[in-house]
């Protein structure tokens, strides 16, 4: 942990970084409300395939169908959560080249942080799912 | 006089810019960066090998007249477009989480706009991607309704 007060910086930054601060925040949000409207086009999509999945299910397979639902719904809610905390973050740092408060910059770089740290567990998830798949394959591979 | 100067430290303190939290998030941040982009290259490099294994595979096969189609080769093409500008995002993501890191253990602010440099490229050769990507999809719809 880097909390002790020798790493406390007194140094300003320069109007460039500011500048390239203020140019980052506008792309930030820009993404932040792209990835709102993703996920609300997501949320209809998801709203039929749970529609779909009710209809479908068979008394023995609710529990499936419940388990598909609230796999689906923890997506929706992860992915509006990586929204708001991208507009967030293009926020802050906005107000941070407006006022010059380095508070401002410090909950940007909070956010960043929840941010790529989210992306980061993401893709470990997704590369995890496909080592498991790759594995799968090949066990029935070698049954076969 | 060991008072005053504690005393001084903790006015020092409460007067830093940059904080030992702020530093600490970005030292956090930097691990996530670095291991991004090493993962986003790692993922381009496979990608472009399996493009050329492909490519190298499917020529064979077009030679004997069993897969003719140009569209393969325009598709290998942009895959492997797709691969180098890919690429280069997660090369620009780990420079940058490189230079947070250095900010961290030197404290030169040098590194932190240098940092600073690099996610402004990172985001504005995304967005400038995205808006690319945008009116292709809009031209590639345009043009399939009006051939319809």
């Amino acid at each position: 942990m880097l909390t002790t007060d020798p790493f406390s910086q007194r140094e300003e930054l320069s109007p460039k970084a500011i500048k390239s601060l203020r140019t980052t925040s506008r792309w930030v949000r820009f993404f932040g409300v792209l990835s709102f409207i993703s996920s609300l086009f997501s949320i209809i999509g998801i709203s039929g395939a749970i529609t779909t999945i009710i209809k479908e299910s068979e008394d023995a397979s609710v529990l499936y169908a419940l388990l598909a639902i609230v796999l689906l719904l923890v997506i929706v809610a992860a992915s509006l959560y990586i929204s708001f905390v991208l507009f967030d973050y293009g926020a802050t740092t906005s107000r941070f080249a407006k006022t010059t408060d380095y508070n401002h910059l410090g909950k940007a770089f909070k956010r960043q942080l929840t941010y790529w740290r989210w992306i980061g567990i993401l893709v470990t998830v997704i590369f995890a799912f496909y080592l498991l798949s790759f594995v799968f394959t090949l066990a029935l591979t070698a049954r076969l | 006089m060991e008072t005053m100067n504690l005393l001084d430290d903790n006015q020092d303190q409460e007067n830093a810019l940059i904080t030992g939290e702020m530093v600490n998030d970005l030292h956090r941040t930097s691990k996530w960066l670095r291991y991004l982009g090493i993962v986003g290259m790692l993922v381009c490099g496979l990608l472009a090998l399996a493009m050329f294994i492909g490519l190298f595979v499917m020529s064979g096969i077009n030679d004997r007249g069993v897969y003719p189609d140009n569209v393969f080769y325009l598709s290998i093409l942009f895959i492997m477009i797709f691969c180098v500008g890919a690429g280069f995002l997660s090369l620009l993501v780990f420079r940058y989480g490189n230079n947070l890191k250095k900010y961290v253990l030197q404290r030169e602010i040098q590194f932190l706009e240098e940092a600073i440099e690099n996610n402004k490229n990172i985001w504005l050769i995304l967005g400038v991607l995205t808006i690319i990507n945008f009116f292709l999809f809009l031209l590639i719809g345009i043009v399939s309704v009006e051939g319809s």
